[in-house]
Protein backbone atom coordinates (compact mmCIF):
# COMPACT_ATOMS: atom_id res chain seq x y z
CA UNK A 1 0.00 0.00 0.00
CA UNK A 2 2.60 2.23 1.06
CA UNK A 3 4.88 1.45 -2.21
CA UNK A 4 1.15 2.35 -4.26
CA UNK A 5 1.47 5.90 -2.49
CA UNK A 6 4.98 6.48 -3.31
CA UNK A 7 3.79 5.58 -6.57
CA UNK A 8 1.11 7.70 -7.41
CA UNK A 9 2.80 10.56 -5.45
CA UNK A 10 5.79 9.97 -8.13
CA UNK A 11 3.89 9.65 -10.91
CA UNK A 12 1.68 13.01 -9.92
CA UNK A 13 5.25 15.04 -9.30
CA UNK A 14 6.36 13.84 -12.91
CA UNK A 15 3.18 15.16 -14.49
CA UNK A 16 3.38 18.48 -12.61
CA UNK A 17 7.07 18.65 -13.85
CA UNK A 18 6.66 17.66 -17.26
CA UNK A 19 3.36 20.37 -16.91
CA UNK A 20 5.65 23.02 -15.92
CA UNK A 21 7.97 22.33 -18.71
CA UNK A 22 5.69 22.61 -21.37
CA UNK A 23 4.87 26.18 -19.83
CA UNK A 24 8.66 27.12 -20.28
CA UNK A 25 9.33 25.70 -23.31
CA UNK A 26 5.77 27.55 -24.74
CA UNK A 27 6.27 30.55 -23.39
CA UNK A 28 10.05 30.58 -24.51
CA UNK A 29 9.11 29.64 -27.99
CA UNK A 30 6.34 31.65 -28.51
CA UNK A 31 7.84 35.12 -26.52
CA UNK A 32 11.42 34.85 -28.28
CA UNK A 33 12.61 31.77 -30.71
CA UNK A 34 9.15 32.62 -32.79
CA UNK A 35 9.65 36.14 -33.13
CA UNK A 36 13.12 36.03 -33.67
CA UNK A 37 12.95 33.39 -36.41
CA UNK A 38 10.04 35.68 -37.81
CA UNK A 39 11.48 38.91 -37.72
CA UNK A 40 15.37 38.56 -37.70
CA UNK A 41 15.88 42.04 -38.54
CA UNK A 42 15.25 42.61 -35.00
CA UNK A 43 18.84 41.01 -33.44
CA UNK A 44 21.29 43.76 -34.97
CA UNK A 45 19.82 45.49 -31.90
CA UNK A 46 21.46 42.65 -29.68
CA UNK A 47 24.73 43.27 -31.15
CA UNK A 48 24.92 46.71 -31.53
CA UNK A 49 26.40 47.97 -28.53
CA UNK A 50 28.90 45.21 -27.51
CA UNK A 51 30.41 44.97 -30.57
CA UNK A 52 30.58 49.01 -31.21
CA UNK A 53 32.51 49.23 -28.19
CA UNK A 54 34.49 46.08 -29.44
CA UNK A 55 34.73 47.59 -32.45
CA UNK A 56 36.42 51.10 -31.02
CA UNK A 57 38.63 49.09 -28.80
CA UNK A 58 39.81 46.22 -31.60
CA UNK A 59 40.97 49.67 -34.04
CA UNK A 60 42.46 52.41 -31.11
CA UNK A 61 43.13 49.38 -28.69
CA UNK A 62 45.96 47.09 -28.05
CA UNK A 63 45.25 43.86 -28.63
CA UNK A 64 45.36 42.89 -25.32
CA UNK A 65 42.42 45.55 -24.71
CA UNK A 66 40.17 43.97 -27.65
CA UNK A 67 40.80 40.49 -25.88
CA UNK A 68 40.14 42.36 -22.62
CA UNK A 69 36.75 43.58 -24.23
CA UNK A 70 35.61 40.17 -25.19
CA UNK A 71 35.20 39.56 -21.64
CA UNK A 72 33.12 42.84 -21.77
CA UNK A 73 30.89 42.34 -24.83
CA UNK A 74 29.85 38.80 -23.21
CA UNK A 75 28.72 40.39 -20.07
CA UNK A 76 27.54 42.89 -21.56
CA UNK A 77 25.41 41.13 -24.24
CA UNK A 78 23.56 39.10 -21.70
CA UNK A 79 23.48 41.76 -19.52
CA UNK A 80 21.39 43.52 -21.61
CA UNK A 81 19.08 40.82 -22.56
CA UNK A 82 18.61 39.99 -18.86
CA UNK A 83 17.50 43.75 -18.01
CA UNK A 84 15.60 43.89 -21.41
CA UNK A 85 13.21 41.25 -19.54
CA UNK A 86 11.93 44.46 -17.17
CA UNK A 87 10.66 46.63 -20.50
CA UNK A 88 9.41 43.14 -22.23
CA UNK A 89 7.94 42.10 -18.74
CA UNK A 90 6.54 45.57 -18.49
CA UNK A 91 5.15 45.97 -22.51
CA UNK A 92 3.22 42.43 -21.71
CA UNK A 93 1.77 43.61 -18.59
CA UNK A 94 0.48 46.95 -19.47
CA UNK A 95 0.03 47.15 -23.00
CA UNK A 96 -1.04 43.23 -23.98
CA UNK A 97 -2.31 42.74 -20.55
CA UNK A 98 -0.66 39.46 -20.95
CA UNK A 99 0.37 39.49 -17.34
CA UNK A 100 -3.25 39.10 -16.51
CA UNK A 101 -3.33 36.24 -18.24
CA UNK A 102 -1.04 34.65 -16.73
CA UNK A 103 -1.74 35.51 -12.88
CA UNK A 104 -5.23 34.39 -13.65
CA UNK A 105 -3.45 30.89 -14.61
CA UNK A 106 -1.89 28.12 -12.99
CA UNK A 107 2.03 29.71 -14.19
CA UNK A 108 3.74 30.54 -10.85
CA UNK A 109 5.59 34.12 -10.94
CA UNK A 110 9.00 32.02 -10.79
CA UNK A 111 8.02 29.91 -14.02
CA UNK A 112 6.88 33.28 -16.01
CA UNK A 113 10.08 34.81 -15.20
CA UNK A 114 12.40 31.82 -16.17
CA UNK A 115 10.60 31.66 -19.06
CA UNK A 116 10.60 34.80 -20.82
CA UNK A 117 14.26 35.46 -19.44
CA UNK A 118 15.11 32.15 -21.29
CA UNK A 119 12.94 33.69 -24.54
CA UNK A 120 15.62 36.95 -23.88
CA UNK A 121 18.56 34.78 -23.99
CA UNK A 122 17.48 33.15 -27.15
CA UNK A 123 18.24 36.27 -28.67
CA UNK A 124 20.96 37.04 -27.18
CA UNK A 125 22.64 33.39 -28.33
CA UNK A 126 23.54 34.44 -31.83
CA UNK A 127 25.42 37.53 -30.20
CA UNK A 128 27.29 35.03 -27.96
CA UNK A 129 28.16 32.61 -29.85
CA UNK A 130 29.76 34.28 -32.35
CA UNK A 131 31.94 36.23 -29.53
CA UNK A 132 32.78 32.75 -28.04
CA UNK A 133 33.30 31.82 -31.46
CA UNK A 134 36.01 34.91 -31.89
CA UNK A 135 37.69 33.82 -28.15
CA UNK A 136 38.38 30.15 -29.51
CA UNK A 137 39.76 31.22 -32.71
CA UNK A 138 42.05 34.16 -30.88
CA UNK A 139 42.95 32.84 -27.86
CA UNK A 140 44.96 29.76 -27.49
CA UNK A 141 44.39 26.99 -24.96
CA UNK A 142 40.61 28.29 -24.90
CA UNK A 143 39.08 24.86 -24.92
CA UNK A 144 36.38 22.80 -23.93
CA UNK A 145 36.23 23.21 -20.57
CA UNK A 146 37.20 27.32 -20.68
CA UNK A 147 34.20 27.13 -22.68
CA UNK A 148 31.91 25.26 -20.20
CA UNK A 149 33.19 27.59 -17.39
CA UNK A 150 32.13 30.94 -19.49
CA UNK A 151 28.63 29.23 -19.92
CA UNK A 152 28.22 28.92 -16.08
CA UNK A 153 29.30 32.47 -15.63
CA UNK A 154 27.14 33.73 -18.36
CA UNK A 155 24.19 31.68 -16.74
CA UNK A 156 25.02 33.19 -13.28
CA UNK A 157 24.77 37.14 -14.43
CA UNK A 158 21.76 36.03 -16.46
CA UNK A 159 19.94 35.12 -13.66
CA UNK A 160 21.04 37.51 -11.78
CA UNK A 161 20.00 40.48 -14.45
CA UNK A 162 17.05 38.68 -15.22
CA UNK A 163 16.06 38.91 -11.43
CA UNK A 164 16.35 42.91 -11.47
CA UNK A 165 14.60 43.03 -14.63
CA UNK A 166 11.54 40.70 -13.38
CA UNK A 167 11.77 42.75 -9.84
CA UNK A 168 11.12 46.05 -11.93
CA UNK A 169 8.77 44.71 -14.07
CA UNK A 170 6.58 44.35 -11.37
CA UNK A 171 7.11 48.19 -9.78
CA UNK A 172 6.79 50.03 -12.60
CA UNK A 173 4.07 51.73 -13.90
CA UNK A 174 4.65 52.19 -17.87
CA UNK A 175 6.65 50.69 -20.51
CA UNK A 176 8.64 54.50 -20.96
CA UNK A 177 9.52 54.16 -17.68
CA UNK A 178 10.58 50.79 -18.02
CA UNK A 179 12.94 51.31 -21.28
CA UNK A 180 14.50 54.27 -19.61
CA UNK A 181 15.14 52.42 -16.26
CA UNK A 182 16.79 49.80 -17.96
CA UNK A 183 18.31 51.72 -20.32
CA UNK A 184 19.95 53.37 -16.90
CA UNK A 185 20.94 50.18 -15.29
CA UNK A 186 22.19 49.02 -18.66
CA UNK A 187 24.83 51.80 -18.73
CA UNK A 188 25.63 51.23 -14.34
CA UNK A 189 25.91 47.96 -15.09
CA UNK A 190 27.64 47.11 -18.14
CA UNK A 191 29.64 50.34 -19.57
CA UNK A 192 30.93 52.12 -16.12
CA UNK A 193 32.15 49.42 -14.45
CA UNK A 194 35.52 47.81 -15.52
CA UNK A 195 33.15 45.16 -17.52
CA UNK A 196 35.19 46.18 -21.03
CA UNK A 197 38.57 46.85 -19.25
CA UNK A 198 40.74 45.40 -16.26
CA UNK A 199 39.62 46.30 -12.58
CA UNK A 200 43.33 47.57 -12.14
CA UNK A 201 43.18 50.39 -14.37
CA UNK A 202 40.45 52.19 -11.95
CA UNK A 203 41.52 54.68 -8.88
CA UNK A 204 41.67 52.89 -5.86
CA UNK A 205 39.58 54.40 -4.04
CA UNK A 206 36.69 53.34 -6.71
CA UNK A 207 37.74 49.58 -6.90
CA UNK A 208 35.91 48.97 -3.38
CA UNK A 209 32.65 50.63 -5.14
CA UNK A 210 33.06 48.60 -8.76
CA UNK A 211 33.61 45.29 -6.46
CA UNK A 212 29.80 45.64 -5.34
CA UNK A 213 29.09 45.43 -9.06
CA UNK A 214 27.92 41.87 -9.91
CA UNK A 215 29.02 42.45 -13.87
CA UNK A 216 32.28 43.37 -12.38
CA UNK A 217 32.80 39.63 -11.35
CA UNK A 218 31.25 38.33 -14.62
CA UNK A 219 34.21 39.95 -16.73
CA UNK A 220 36.90 39.46 -14.00
CA UNK A 221 36.21 35.46 -14.34
CA UNK A 222 36.27 35.08 -18.15
CA UNK A 223 38.95 37.14 -18.33
CA UNK A 224 40.30 34.72 -16.32
CA UNK A 225 39.10 32.01 -17.72
CA UNK A 226 40.31 32.70 -21.98
CA UNK A 227 43.92 33.51 -20.16
CA UNK A 228 44.27 37.00 -18.95
CA UNK A 229 46.56 37.85 -16.28
CA UNK A 230 44.09 37.73 -12.59
CA UNK A 231 44.93 38.59 -9.21
CA UNK A 232 44.43 34.79 -8.31
CA UNK A 233 42.99 36.93 -4.12
CA UNK A 234 40.55 38.59 -6.47
CA UNK A 235 39.25 35.89 -8.57
CA UNK A 236 38.63 33.81 -5.75
CA UNK A 237 36.61 37.01 -4.47
CA UNK A 238 34.74 36.95 -7.84
CA UNK A 239 34.06 33.31 -7.76
CA UNK A 240 32.35 33.67 -4.27
CA UNK A 241 30.64 37.21 -5.36
CA UNK A 242 29.29 36.28 -8.37
CA UNK A 243 27.01 33.13 -7.08
CA UNK A 244 26.14 35.72 -3.94
CA UNK A 245 24.67 38.32 -6.05
CA UNK A 246 22.97 35.91 -8.12
CA UNK A 247 21.10 34.40 -5.04
CA UNK A 248 20.72 37.85 -3.71
CA UNK A 249 19.11 39.23 -6.71
CA UNK A 250 16.99 36.04 -6.90
CA UNK A 251 15.71 36.37 -3.92
CA UNK A 252 14.74 39.93 -4.12
CA UNK A 253 12.68 38.98 -7.17
CA UNK A 254 11.14 36.12 -5.80
CA UNK A 255 10.17 37.27 -2.42
CA UNK A 256 9.99 40.98 -3.14
CA UNK A 257 8.10 41.42 -6.63
CA UNK A 258 5.03 42.25 -6.81
CA UNK A 259 2.67 39.26 -8.47
CA UNK A 260 -0.89 40.74 -7.27
CA UNK A 261 -0.73 44.48 -7.41
CA UNK A 262 -1.83 46.71 -4.32
CA UNK B 1 -20.11 30.06 2.62
CA UNK B 2 -17.52 31.37 5.21
CA UNK B 3 -14.11 31.46 4.68
CA UNK B 4 -13.70 29.64 8.35
CA UNK B 5 -15.46 26.72 6.38
CA UNK B 6 -13.98 26.71 3.40
CA UNK B 7 -9.86 27.56 4.78
CA UNK B 8 -9.72 24.28 5.85
CA UNK B 9 -9.99 22.72 2.00
CA UNK B 10 -7.39 24.78 -0.55
CA UNK B 11 -7.57 22.21 -2.97
CA UNK B 12 -10.00 20.29 -3.05
CA UNK B 13 -12.78 20.75 -5.79
CA UNK B 14 -15.60 18.99 -3.60
CA UNK B 15 -15.24 22.73 -1.12
CA UNK B 16 -17.14 24.39 -4.11
CA UNK B 17 -19.68 21.63 -4.54
CA UNK B 18 -20.54 22.26 -0.87
CA UNK B 19 -22.67 25.38 -2.10
CA UNK B 20 -23.78 26.58 -5.81
CA UNK B 21 -21.98 29.63 -5.25
CA UNK B 22 -19.06 29.89 -6.95
CA UNK B 23 -18.33 33.60 -5.89
CA UNK B 24 -19.04 35.38 -2.63
CA UNK B 25 -17.98 38.61 -2.45
CA UNK B 26 -18.56 40.57 0.80
CA UNK B 27 -18.87 44.39 1.59
CA UNK B 28 -15.44 45.07 -0.55
CA UNK B 29 -13.92 47.94 -0.82
CA UNK B 30 -10.64 48.86 -2.77
CA UNK B 31 -9.03 52.69 -3.00
CA UNK B 32 -6.31 52.59 -5.49
CA UNK B 33 -3.10 54.85 -4.06
CA UNK B 34 -3.42 58.37 -4.68
CA UNK B 35 -7.12 58.61 -4.97
CA UNK B 36 -9.57 59.51 -1.92
CA UNK B 37 -12.52 58.18 -3.98
CA UNK B 38 -13.05 54.18 -4.05
CA UNK B 39 -13.30 51.88 -7.33
CA UNK B 40 -15.35 49.75 -5.07
CA UNK B 41 -17.36 51.13 -1.97
CA UNK B 42 -19.04 47.93 -0.05
CA UNK B 43 -19.94 45.49 -3.31
CA UNK B 44 -21.93 42.46 -2.43
CA UNK B 45 -22.54 39.70 -5.07
CA UNK B 46 -22.99 36.25 -5.02
CA UNK B 47 -22.48 34.31 -8.28
CA UNK B 48 -24.05 30.79 -8.97
CA UNK B 49 -21.86 27.89 -10.39
CA UNK B 50 -22.83 27.37 -13.49
CA UNK B 51 -24.34 30.59 -14.56
CA UNK B 52 -23.59 33.41 -17.23
CA UNK B 53 -23.58 36.52 -14.75
CA UNK B 54 -22.59 39.80 -16.21
CA UNK B 55 -22.24 42.87 -14.61
CA UNK B 56 -23.32 46.18 -16.08
CA UNK B 57 -21.95 49.74 -15.17
CA UNK B 58 -20.34 52.88 -16.61
CA UNK B 59 -16.87 52.92 -16.91
CA UNK B 60 -15.63 53.66 -13.81
CA UNK B 61 -18.24 52.00 -11.91
CA UNK B 62 -15.73 49.44 -10.77
CA UNK B 63 -16.33 46.10 -13.07
CA UNK B 64 -12.86 45.92 -14.15
CA UNK B 65 -11.52 46.37 -10.04
CA UNK B 66 -13.88 43.60 -9.49
CA UNK B 67 -12.82 41.57 -11.15
CA UNK B 68 -8.74 41.96 -10.99
CA UNK B 69 -9.61 41.30 -7.35
CA UNK B 70 -11.51 37.98 -8.08
CA UNK B 71 -9.03 36.55 -10.73
CA UNK B 72 -5.79 37.48 -7.84
CA UNK B 73 -4.31 39.87 -9.52
CA UNK B 74 -5.16 42.88 -7.50
CA UNK B 75 -5.44 43.09 -3.49
CA UNK B 76 -8.73 44.49 -2.13
CA UNK B 77 -8.58 47.36 0.74
CA UNK B 78 -10.93 45.50 3.09
CA UNK B 79 -13.99 43.13 2.75
CA UNK B 80 -13.62 39.65 1.50
CA UNK B 81 -14.16 37.95 -2.23
CA UNK B 82 -14.61 34.15 -2.00
CA UNK B 83 -14.23 31.80 -5.32
CA UNK B 84 -14.44 28.42 -5.13
CA UNK B 85 -15.20 29.03 -1.52
CA UNK B 86 -11.79 30.12 -1.02
CA UNK B 87 -10.27 33.13 -0.41
CA UNK B 88 -8.61 35.14 -3.06
CA UNK B 89 -5.85 36.30 -0.32
CA UNK B 90 -5.25 33.18 0.76
CA UNK B 91 -5.88 30.30 -1.40
CA UNK B 92 -4.69 32.30 -4.86
CA UNK B 93 -2.50 29.40 -6.06
CA UNK B 94 -5.78 26.99 -5.74
CA UNK B 95 -8.06 29.74 -7.78
CA UNK B 96 -5.63 30.00 -10.37
CA UNK B 97 -5.93 26.83 -11.59
CA UNK B 98 -9.52 26.74 -11.60
CA UNK B 99 -9.92 29.97 -13.77
CA UNK B 100 -9.52 32.09 -16.76
CA UNK B 101 -9.32 35.71 -17.74
CA UNK B 102 -9.89 37.35 -21.25
CA UNK B 103 -8.78 41.27 -19.80
CA UNK B 104 -10.11 44.47 -21.10
CA UNK B 105 -8.58 46.28 -24.02
CA UNK B 106 -6.10 43.53 -23.85
CA UNK B 107 -3.49 43.63 -26.92
CA UNK B 108 -2.57 39.79 -28.42
CA UNK B 109 1.43 39.90 -29.47
CA UNK B 110 2.39 41.28 -32.71
CA UNK B 111 4.77 38.80 -33.74
CA UNK B 112 2.09 35.97 -33.22
CA UNK B 113 -0.39 34.66 -35.08
CA UNK B 114 -4.44 34.10 -33.94
CA UNK B 115 -3.58 30.06 -33.83
CA UNK B 116 0.09 30.60 -31.70
CA UNK B 117 -2.13 32.80 -29.33
CA UNK B 118 -4.06 30.17 -28.71
CA UNK B 119 -1.78 27.19 -28.42
CA UNK B 120 0.56 29.31 -26.37
CA UNK B 121 -2.97 29.83 -23.66
CA UNK B 122 -2.86 25.85 -23.35
CA UNK B 123 0.59 24.95 -23.32
CA UNK B 124 1.29 27.05 -20.67
CA UNK B 125 -1.53 25.64 -18.36
CA UNK B 126 0.66 21.84 -19.49
CA UNK B 127 -1.57 20.78 -22.46
CA UNK B 128 0.78 19.12 -24.79
CA UNK B 129 1.70 20.76 -28.52
CA UNK B 130 -0.25 18.05 -30.29
CA UNK B 131 -3.68 18.32 -28.20
CA UNK B 132 -3.20 21.87 -27.73
CA UNK B 133 -3.02 21.98 -31.75
CA UNK B 134 -6.34 20.42 -32.11
CA UNK B 135 -7.88 22.69 -29.68
CA UNK B 136 -7.44 25.34 -31.06
CA UNK B 137 -8.67 24.82 -34.33
CA UNK B 138 -11.77 24.07 -32.66
CA UNK B 139 -12.12 27.03 -30.81
CA UNK B 140 -10.68 29.62 -33.80
CA UNK B 141 -13.17 27.68 -35.59
CA UNK B 142 -16.46 28.62 -33.22
CA UNK B 143 -15.37 31.68 -32.88
CA UNK B 144 -14.92 32.60 -36.94
CA UNK B 145 -11.57 32.98 -36.75
CA UNK B 146 -10.03 29.75 -38.88
CA UNK B 147 -9.88 31.79 -41.34
CA UNK B 148 -7.25 34.33 -39.96
CA UNK B 149 -5.41 31.62 -37.87
CA UNK B 150 -2.25 32.35 -39.76
CA UNK B 151 -2.96 36.30 -39.56
CA UNK B 152 0.06 37.44 -37.27
CA UNK B 153 -1.67 39.49 -35.35
CA UNK B 154 -0.95 43.11 -35.90
CA UNK B 155 -2.77 42.84 -39.27
CA UNK B 156 -5.97 41.53 -37.77
CA UNK B 157 -8.83 44.42 -37.10
CA UNK B 158 -9.61 45.49 -33.58
CA UNK B 159 -12.96 43.12 -33.35
CA UNK B 160 -10.57 39.28 -34.37
CA UNK B 161 -8.25 40.92 -32.09
CA UNK B 162 -10.64 41.06 -29.33
CA UNK B 163 -11.96 37.50 -30.65
CA UNK B 164 -8.92 36.32 -29.97
CA UNK B 165 -8.15 36.96 -26.78
CA UNK B 166 -11.87 35.57 -26.02
CA UNK B 167 -10.50 32.22 -27.55
CA UNK B 168 -7.42 32.37 -25.50
CA UNK B 169 -9.66 32.13 -22.55
CA UNK B 170 -12.34 29.88 -23.45
CA UNK B 171 -9.93 27.37 -24.82
CA UNK B 172 -8.64 26.51 -21.61
CA UNK B 173 -10.47 24.00 -19.98
CA UNK B 174 -11.23 26.35 -16.21
CA UNK B 175 -14.49 25.39 -14.40
CA UNK B 176 -14.84 29.78 -14.22
CA UNK B 177 -13.95 32.09 -16.98
CA UNK B 178 -13.98 35.77 -16.58
CA UNK B 179 -14.33 37.54 -19.76
CA UNK B 180 -14.03 42.08 -19.33
CA UNK B 181 -16.33 43.35 -22.09
CA UNK B 182 -15.58 40.54 -24.47
CA UNK B 183 -17.80 41.80 -27.18
CA UNK B 184 -16.38 45.35 -27.33
CA UNK B 185 -15.69 46.92 -30.91
CA UNK B 186 -17.35 43.09 -32.27
CA UNK B 187 -19.85 43.69 -35.05
CA UNK B 188 -23.21 42.72 -34.21
CA UNK B 189 -22.97 39.15 -36.01
CA UNK B 190 -19.54 38.84 -34.27
CA UNK B 191 -21.00 39.10 -31.01
CA UNK B 192 -23.80 36.94 -31.47
CA UNK B 193 -21.26 34.16 -32.62
CA UNK B 194 -19.78 35.26 -29.01
CA UNK B 195 -22.48 35.15 -26.86
CA UNK B 196 -23.56 31.38 -28.75
CA UNK B 197 -20.23 29.72 -27.43
CA UNK B 198 -20.55 31.21 -23.86
CA UNK B 199 -24.11 29.55 -23.80
CA UNK B 200 -22.86 26.49 -24.98
CA UNK B 201 -19.60 26.26 -22.48
CA UNK B 202 -22.45 27.16 -19.75
CA UNK B 203 -25.35 24.60 -21.38
CA UNK B 204 -22.52 21.86 -22.93
CA UNK B 205 -19.16 22.28 -20.24
CA UNK B 206 -21.14 23.55 -17.26
CA UNK B 207 -18.52 26.30 -17.14
CA UNK B 208 -19.44 29.51 -15.19
CA UNK B 209 -19.12 32.61 -16.84
CA UNK B 210 -18.62 36.10 -15.60
CA UNK B 211 -18.57 39.29 -17.77
CA UNK B 212 -18.05 42.62 -18.06
CA UNK B 213 -20.17 44.75 -20.54
CA UNK B 214 -21.26 48.22 -21.70
CA UNK B 215 -24.19 46.58 -23.98
CA UNK B 216 -27.85 46.43 -21.83
CA UNK B 217 -29.01 44.03 -25.16
CA UNK B 218 -25.98 41.15 -24.43
CA UNK B 219 -26.83 41.36 -20.55
CA UNK B 220 -30.36 40.92 -21.38
CA UNK B 221 -30.01 38.03 -24.01
CA UNK B 222 -26.98 36.19 -22.39
CA UNK B 223 -27.02 36.51 -18.75
CA UNK B 224 -28.69 34.04 -16.19
CA UNK B 225 -27.89 36.32 -13.47
CA UNK B 226 -26.83 40.35 -13.58
CA UNK B 227 -25.90 42.84 -11.91
CA UNK B 228 -26.19 46.63 -12.35
CA UNK B 229 -22.98 48.14 -10.49
CA UNK B 230 -22.38 52.24 -10.16
CA UNK B 231 -19.71 53.93 -8.45
CA UNK B 232 -18.65 51.00 -7.07
CA UNK B 233 -21.46 49.35 -5.15
CA UNK B 234 -24.11 46.97 -6.66
CA UNK B 235 -27.75 49.49 -7.36
CA UNK B 236 -29.38 46.09 -8.26
CA UNK B 237 -28.96 42.39 -9.22
CA UNK B 238 -31.20 39.44 -10.07
CA UNK B 239 -32.47 37.62 -13.55
CA UNK B 240 -32.90 40.46 -16.20
CA UNK B 241 -36.51 39.87 -15.67
CA UNK B 242 -36.65 40.42 -11.89
CA UNK B 243 -34.27 43.23 -12.34
CA UNK B 244 -36.66 44.73 -15.02
CA UNK B 245 -39.69 44.28 -12.72
CA UNK B 246 -38.29 45.20 -9.62
CA UNK B 247 -36.96 48.58 -10.40
CA UNK B 248 -38.79 49.64 -13.01
CA UNK B 249 -42.86 50.11 -12.40
CA UNK B 250 -43.34 51.05 -16.11
CA UNK B 251 -43.83 47.91 -18.15
CA UNK B 252 -43.71 49.69 -22.30
CA UNK B 253 -42.01 52.00 -23.71
CA UNK B 254 -43.31 54.56 -26.46
CA UNK B 255 -40.64 56.17 -28.30
CA UNK B 256 -41.75 59.48 -30.12
CA UNK B 257 -39.95 60.83 -32.73
CA UNK B 258 -42.70 63.46 -33.89
CA UNK B 259 -45.65 65.40 -33.06
CA UNK B 260 -45.70 65.45 -29.42
CA UNK B 261 -43.87 67.79 -26.94
CA UNK B 262 -42.04 66.29 -23.92
CA UNK B 263 -44.24 68.53 -21.49
CA UNK B 264 -47.61 66.64 -22.98
CA UNK B 265 -46.18 63.60 -22.66
CA UNK B 266 -45.16 64.12 -19.20
CA UNK B 267 -48.70 63.58 -18.54
CA UNK B 268 -48.75 59.66 -20.18
CA UNK B 269 -45.82 58.38 -17.89
CA UNK B 270 -41.82 59.02 -17.18
CA UNK B 271 -40.40 60.97 -19.99
CA UNK B 272 -36.66 60.21 -20.92
CA UNK B 273 -34.82 61.85 -23.88
CA UNK B 274 -32.92 59.33 -25.90
CA UNK B 275 -31.10 61.26 -28.50
CA UNK B 276 -34.15 62.30 -31.26
CA UNK B 277 -36.19 59.99 -29.33
CA UNK B 278 -38.65 60.76 -27.11
CA UNK B 279 -39.29 57.84 -24.73
CA UNK B 280 -42.36 57.98 -22.71
CA UNK B 281 -42.11 55.02 -19.84
CA UNK B 282 -45.60 53.90 -19.14
CA UNK B 283 -47.99 50.82 -18.89
CA UNK B 284 -50.73 49.04 -21.50
CA UNK B 285 -53.54 51.39 -21.17
CA UNK B 286 -51.42 55.16 -21.26
CA UNK B 287 -49.19 53.45 -24.33
CA UNK B 288 -52.79 52.59 -25.96
CA UNK B 289 -53.85 56.21 -25.48
CA UNK B 290 -50.78 57.65 -27.30
CA UNK B 291 -50.46 55.41 -30.01
CA UNK B 292 -54.57 56.20 -30.21
CA UNK B 293 -53.28 60.29 -30.42
CA UNK B 294 -50.42 59.45 -32.55
CA UNK B 295 -53.23 58.12 -35.03
CA UNK B 296 -55.09 61.23 -35.23
CA UNK B 297 -52.09 62.89 -35.45
CA UNK B 298 -50.34 60.96 -37.98
CA UNK B 299 -47.86 60.63 -36.08
CA UNK B 300 -45.04 57.55 -35.97
CA UNK B 301 -44.33 55.92 -32.75
CA UNK B 302 -42.96 52.64 -32.22
CA UNK B 303 -44.21 50.95 -28.43
CA UNK B 304 -41.73 47.54 -27.02
CA UNK B 305 -41.72 46.63 -23.65
CA UNK B 306 -39.15 48.12 -21.59
CA UNK B 307 -35.58 46.66 -21.52
CA UNK B 308 -32.57 46.35 -18.80
CA UNK B 309 -31.88 49.92 -20.79
CA UNK B 310 -34.43 51.84 -19.36
CA UNK B 311 -33.70 50.17 -15.96
CA UNK B 312 -30.19 51.24 -16.21
CA UNK B 313 -30.89 54.74 -17.27
CA UNK B 314 -33.43 55.00 -14.85
CA UNK B 315 -31.39 53.44 -11.63
CA UNK B 316 -28.16 55.17 -13.21
CA UNK B 317 -29.59 58.16 -13.56
CA UNK B 318 -31.53 58.78 -10.48
CA UNK B 319 -28.05 58.19 -8.83
CA UNK B 320 -26.63 60.80 -10.82
CA UNK B 321 -29.53 63.08 -10.03
CA UNK B 322 -28.97 62.12 -6.21
CA UNK B 323 -25.18 62.86 -6.51
CA UNK B 324 -25.57 66.10 -8.61
CA UNK B 325 -28.26 67.46 -5.77
CA UNK B 326 -25.78 66.32 -2.48
CA UNK B 327 -23.38 68.01 -4.46
CA UNK B 328 -25.70 71.51 -4.76
CA UNK B 329 -26.33 71.14 -1.23
CA UNK B 330 -22.05 71.02 -0.08
CA UNK B 331 -21.82 73.85 -2.43
CA UNK B 332 -24.50 75.88 -0.86
CA UNK B 333 -23.73 74.68 2.64
CA UNK B 334 -19.86 75.68 1.39
CA UNK B 335 -20.94 79.29 0.24
CA UNK B 336 -23.01 79.82 3.35
CA UNK B 337 -20.36 78.76 5.76
CA UNK B 338 -17.64 80.83 4.19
Amino acid sequence: MWELVQLVKGELMLQSVRKTLRTVAALAYYLGVLPMIRIPTLLPFVFATPFTILFILFVAGERTAFVSGLAGAITMTVTQQGLFLGSDLTSLKIEHKFQSIVVASPVSPLTYMFSVAISELAFAAPAVAVLLAIISYSMEGVGLLALLQILFIILLIWVTTSSIGFFLSTYVLNTRSAFLTVAFISIILSVLPPVFYPISLLPAQLRPLAELIPTTHASILIRSVIGLPTDQFQMLVSWVALPAFTLAFLSLALLEARWRES
Amino acid sequence: MSRLQTSSCPTDRSCSALSSQIIKVSQLVKYYRKSSVPALDGLDLDVNEGRIFTLLGRNGAGKTTFLRIATTQLSPTSGSVSVFGLDVLKHAKAIRKRIAIAPQEGRPLWTLDAKDHVILALMMRGVGYSQAVDKAKKVLETLELSEVENVHSEDLSGGLRQRVLVAMAIACDAELIFLDEPTIGLDPLSRRRVWDELIRLKKEEARTIVLTTHYMDEAEVISDELAIVDKGRVLARGTPADVRAKHLSARIRVDVTKGFSAEELQTYGRVVHAGNIIRVLTDETKAQEISNEALKRKATIAISPVTLDDVFVELVGSEIDRDSENNNDVGARSIGER
